[in-house]
């Protein structure tokens, strides 16, 4: 049974099971709620001289409680990594980090008045802006896309998809080299040709190089050619579009089982249904990559923006302070 | 001719340790090896592999040095020892007979010589003989019967005949690299376990490997064409000509045991894991003739030496004390006084109880070496309801009572010495049904469950009656409490033992309700099967009962139970049980409303068939056999490791999960982590016994693993990696600040150490960890959590996920 400890998260775990925005049945939630709330009550309510702006009394207490909980915030990539010493549970501080950064810009932007121009501290909160959306598209992506990884791996783990792909070229090489040299030799370039993963472009948009198309339609052409040469059966040629289409390819396939060389047909009909089978699964597997790679990608910006946010920061505080 | 006191056969650790003692005393001797080279099953360990010194308590006492070390090592000192203790050995004399006569016994060797001695001394060990081809050319050059190294052939043809686990691992090992065919005298590989069958049959059906079914040689022929051998191959579709390179065979072994009782010696009993019968001082039932070793029962190599040591001092009639004395006269402290020494409480002990009526008194002496003595006072508890404990108690003297109300100490039923309690826990793996306190001052054996289970596969009796009281106890506490004595053996004697393997169906919809079941060990499946599809709508686990419902209603079964993992009932005809209903009206009650939240339950799971199907996965996955594990949410999972980066860093820089690996069924993924199983699989072949489980039902593995890799093959779940962990911690700021050094849960040396030991790890709950499982700490989305199995099946029954 789950051991018994003091703090109440594991026993949230089991009962609950709740996600990271759920936690505590959105406890952090309310608590930023509660601060933007105070926040803009208060913003909305005092009315100073010279207007609102990061030198009154409220724009320094907005202020210094941004400057905390970006500190804070930053902190989690601390935490988050602190496995022996860490206390709570990680759940429990990205609920807090994502609801409390939201909170952050909005008491960032009440501490600023609205003030905004071409100078360091404009470039701090648009730096914070940028950390705060890329974030939020964390979140959104989060929400979504673990759900489709499930869906697109069918119960086959990547590692499984790709000991798969490489059993069916092993397989498919050994087959070929039976029928003739040149089958051997076309199938082994389709193994060669494919494309796993790319460039982070490609990973992102989705769109690999598909090059192990290629193999096929060669393959399907020279055995129509050679048909029509054995059999003299005056077929049509089928068109290279058509052989573009994999329904074709069985299609030709099948005018094989009529052709003389029954084996061979066979033989060949196996090859072109297991490269077919792996082009399924190289697309699975790229599409994996895909939804990984954009499950990712937000945390590339999101933690070196944050510490050009905590520079610049520093800066404006620095600033504010020598300027006074 | 030569005649001599001792001649010791085998030159194993026992058999080294017993020559270097003999000729240290000048004692005449000879020692007799088969091998040209000494100690042959070491010899044959890998290159290079670490052999432990394992059980480090137990003190060394030998003419010979030994600490653990690497194989090489090993070797090359006792071959010195050897050397300088001048020990008088024959290599290449292998004994093909032992006769036992008035003057001592004559050893007729392989090379036609004879040897004569006084006594003779068995250290054979029980690797046995390698069975040849029984054709002619068995013994050609390039015919073995071991494959050491497979890289060290390329594109050859090489025949593999066998179809067991050897033969399939070299076949496939070398396939790779070489033209492999296999002859199988059968028509398939029934012989094998599970993943070895189906490797060889899919490097079969990938063309990778070519089997010659129902085929076996004829002979074997040097020839002077292509390839060096030709080989003969007998078959049903003809006689078939396979030229070759080279033909390995792995037939398997003649067992010693052959051997042994060709000279004599009895054994305990018939059973295949029985081993002679000897007496404390080693010796067989033939005068004269001493066995040691590993063929007396004792795997480890220390032990192996003592035992060698101390044969002959008694054979030369030297006072020796066994090695293990001191330990003993320890454990049995409370047992010894002025009048009774060692020897004498292993006695008294041994005639206290049943179970131990038929043992030896080696074996009850080793039984003791790995047992704890306790002297509870009248009104010490020694154990608590609902603890995991995985030993059971003989109770030498003195009486206990079991706790059968949980608020107070009124119904309490007594158990008397000389019979044991706590069995349930060592047959189910379930937790204690229920507290036992000492009501008199007692003394008790606690005997952990691995002694136990060797004893009981060794000793039918020990079996047998442990078997019994379990009946009777589990009769008694599951199902009718106040029932008397004679009621209760009408109901224990019909009972009948059954056995199911995983998946099994027990019983269908429509058979006849002819008996109901009490579960021993594993766990069932109650469903139906509508329309082709599985769906589970109860779980019911060891220590608790099925059937009932139809055998009081009085119609057919109206459910199919399947058993979820390998499990053992206790099965109860139909009319006993309606017997003991009418005799105990109470027990009718406690029926019916089991009745009625059975039908509930039906009723919840019915409601979203998805859910039955669920559980069905959850079992498939071993779930069954969980007492804890480790669930992924996928539909929060976002992959980023954390689970596994934490359980690393929190264990010596070596991951026990593999949240990757494992299968998903509806977004719930149980990735490989250990499922602290009833049953832990890997205990079952560790030989220093490092697995243990822990009161809170942990199963973990302790230091004195040797890293020989059982567990990890006996894991059915994949959950045990062997890895060198280490102590170091990299430095967090270094590393996030200055990139220095690894990342939190890497491992810090750049390059593994080939002499460090590779230990079995596995998930070990985070024992000890205040704040529970890092895994589940570390995991950002809530994703990972860790259930027991009710738990979890009663969220599913509930509805929420």
């Amino acid at each position: 049974m789950a051991t018994d400890n003091a703090s109440s998260s594991t026993a949230d775990e089991v009962a609950g099971h709740s996600s990271h925005l759920i936690y505590r049945n959105y406890f952090y939630a309310k608590v930023a709620g509660a601060l933007v709330a105070l926040a803009l009550l208060i913003y909305l309510l005092y009315d100073p001289l010279h207007g609102h702006s990061g030198s009154t009394w409220l724009g320094y207490t907005l202020g210094t409680i941004s400057f905390g909980l970006m500190v804070w915030l930053a902190w989690f990539g601390v935490r988050k990594r602190q496995f022996q010493t860490g206390r709570g549970s990680v759940r429990a501080w990205v609920s807090a980090h994502v609801y409390l950064g939201m909170a952050l810009l909005v008491t960032a932007t009440l501490h600023s008045g609205f003030h905004f121009s071409f100078n360091l501290h404009t470039v701090a909160y648009v730096l914070l802006c940028a950390v705060v959306v890329s974030g939020l598209y964390g979140i959104l992506v989060y929400s979504i896309l673990p759900r489709r990884i499930t869906e697109n791996r069918r119960d086959l783990p990547p590692r499984a998809m790709l000991a798969e792909i490489y059993r069916l070229d092993d397989t498919a090489l050994r087959l070929a080299d039976k029928v003739s040299p040149e089958i051997h030799a076309i199938v082994s370039r389709s193994v060669a040709n494919v494309r796993i993963g790319g460039s982070a472009w490609q990973q992102i948009t989705g769109r690999y190089e598909g090059r192990n198309d290629r193999g096929l339609r060669v393959l399907a052409e020279k055995r129509s050619d050679q048909l029509r040469r054995e059999a003299g059966k005056g077929k049509a040629l089928l068109s290279t579009q058509a052989l573009d289409r994999l329904e074709t390819v069985v299609v030709m396939a099948d005018q094989l089982f009529e052709s003389k060389q029954r084996n061979q047909a066979d033989e060949i009909k196996r090859i072109l249904d297991m490269l077919s089978q792996r082009k399924a699964l190289v697309e699975r597997l790229n599409h994996d990559v895909t939804l990984r790679a954009r499950l990712n990608v937000w945390l590339y910006l999101h933690v070196p923006l944050t510490v050009g946010l905590l520079v610049a920061v520093l800066a404006h505080v620095i600033a504010v302070f020598y300027y006074f | 001719m030569s005649r001599c006191k001792i001649a010791i056969i085998g030159s194993g650790p026992a058999g080294i340790s017993a020559a270097c003692r003999a000729a240290e005393m000048g004692d005449s001797h000879v020692l007799l090896e088969a091998q040209p080279h000494l100690c042959n099953t070491i010899y044959r360990y890998q290159k290079r592999k670490h052999v432990m010194a394992e059980p480090s308590a137990l003190p060394l006492r030998a003419a010979c040095r030994f600490e653990a070390g690497c194989r090489e090592d090993l070797l090359a000192r006792w071959d010195e020892d050897v050397h300088q203790r001048g020990v008088n050995r024959r290599l290449n004399a292998a004994v093909v007979a032992v006769k036992a006569g008035e003057s001592g016994f004559l050893l007729s060797l392989s090379d036609g010589h004879t040897v004569e001695a006084d006594n003779v001394v068995m250290a054979i060990g029980v690797q046995g003989n390698l069975r040849r081809l029984g054709c002619a050319g068995e013994d050609l050059d390039l015919v073995q019967y071991q494959l050491d190294d497979p890289d060290e052939y390329v594109d050859e043809v090489i025949v593999v005949v066998g179809a067991g686990d050897a033969a399939i691992e070299n076949a496939v090992a070398l396939a790779g690299r070489n033209e492999v065919h296999i002859v199988n005298r059968k028509g398939e590989f029934s012989r094998s376990k599970d993943g070895n069958n189906a490797a060889i049959l899919k490097a079969i059906e990938e063309g990778r490997i070519r089997c010659h079914y129902h085929a076996s040689p004829e002979q074997v022929l040097a020839s002077a064409g292509p390839k060096p051998l030709q080989l003969t191959l007998n078959s049903k579709d003809g006689t078939l000509l396979l030229p070759c390179d080279r033909i390995i065979g792995r037939l398997g072994a003649t067992p010693p045991r052959e051997f042994l009782e060709g000279c004599g010696v009895r054994f305990t009993s018939s059973h295949a894991a029985a081993l002679p019968a000897l007496s404390s001082q080693y010796e067989s039932s033939v005068p004269g003739l001493y066995v040691i070793g590993a063929l007396a029962g004792n795997p480890l190599i220390k032990q192996a030496i003592n035992q060698g040591y101390e044969v002959v001092e008694r054979i030369a009639r030297r006072p020796v004390v066994p090695a293990d004395e001191p330990l003993l006269r320890e454990k049995l402290a409370p047992l010894l006084d002025g009048r009774t020494d060692v020897a004498s409480a292993i006695e008294k002990v041994g005639k206290s109880a049943a179970v131990f009526a038929k043992l030896t008194a080696l074996q009850l002496r080793e039984f003791l070496l790995e047992s704890t003595l306790h002297t509870p006072k009248a009104g010490d508890v020694i154990y608590l309801a609902g603890t995991f404990g995985t030993s059971m108690f003989v109770i030498v003297s003195g009486e206990v009572g079991i706790q059968l109300d949980e608020t107070g100490m009124s119904a309490m039923r007594t158990i008397r010495a000389g019979r044991i309690f706590g069995e349930m826990a060592l047959i189910s793996g379930r937790p204690r049904s229920a507290a036992v306190m000492a009501t008199e001052d007692c003394v008790l054996v606690e005997v952990p469950r691995r002694a136990m289970l060797k004893l009981m596969a060794a000793e039918e009796s020990v079996k047998s009656v442990i078997d019994q009281t379990f009946a009777e106890r589990a009769i008694q506490t599951f199902i009718a409490p106040e029932a008397d004595e004679a009621m209760l053996a009408t109901v224990v004697s019909a009972a009948r033992q059954c056995v199911f393997k995983a998946n099994e169906v027990i019983f269908d919809v429509g058979q006849e309700a002819s008996d109901i079941h009490l579960i021993r060990s594993g766990s069932v499946m109650v469903g139906t099967a509508e329309g082709g599809e599985q769906a589970v709508l109860a779980y019911v686990a060891a220590g608790q009962y099925f059937g009932e419902e139809d055998v009081i209603a009085g119609t057919l079964r109206t459910q199919r139970v399947q058993a979820a993992v390998k499990t053992e009932t206790l099965s109860i005809p139909a009319d006993r049980f309606r017997l003991l209903l009418e005799a105990h009206p109470e027990i009718h009650e406690a029926v019916r409303l089991r009745f009625r939240d059975r039908i509930r339950q039906r009723q919840e799971m019915a409601k979203s068939p998805g859910r039955g199907a669920l559980m069905h996965f959850l079992l498939g996955e071993g779930l069954g056999e969980a007492t804890d594990a480790l669930l992924i949410d996928e539909s929060l999972c976002v992959r980023c490791d954390q689970c596994e980066t934490a359980c690393a860093a929190t264990h010596g820089n070596v991951s026990r999960l593999d949240r990757e690996a494992g299968a998903t069924f509806e977004g719930l993924h149980v990735p490989t982590s250990c499922r602290h199983c009833e049953h832990p699989h890997c205990m079952k072949e560790c030989p220093p016994d490092a697995i243990h489980r822990a009161p809170n039902g942990e199963v973990y593995i302790d230091d004195t693993c040797i890293g020989c890799g059982n567990c990890e093959r006996n894991c059915p779940y994949g959950v045990i990696q062997m890895g060198v962990g280490e102590d170091t911690t990299p430095s967090l700021w270094q590393w996030l600040v200055l990139g220095r050094g690894s990342a939190p849960g890497k491992p810090v040396a750049k390059k593994a150490n080939k002499d460090q030991v590779k230990k079995a790890v596995k998930c070990d709950m985070c024992r000890g960890r205040d704040q529970g499982p890092a895994c589940v700490q570390a995991c950002p989305t809530g994703a990972a959590i860790r259930v027991g199995p009710e738990e979890y099946f009663a969220l599913i029954s509930r509805g929420d996920r």
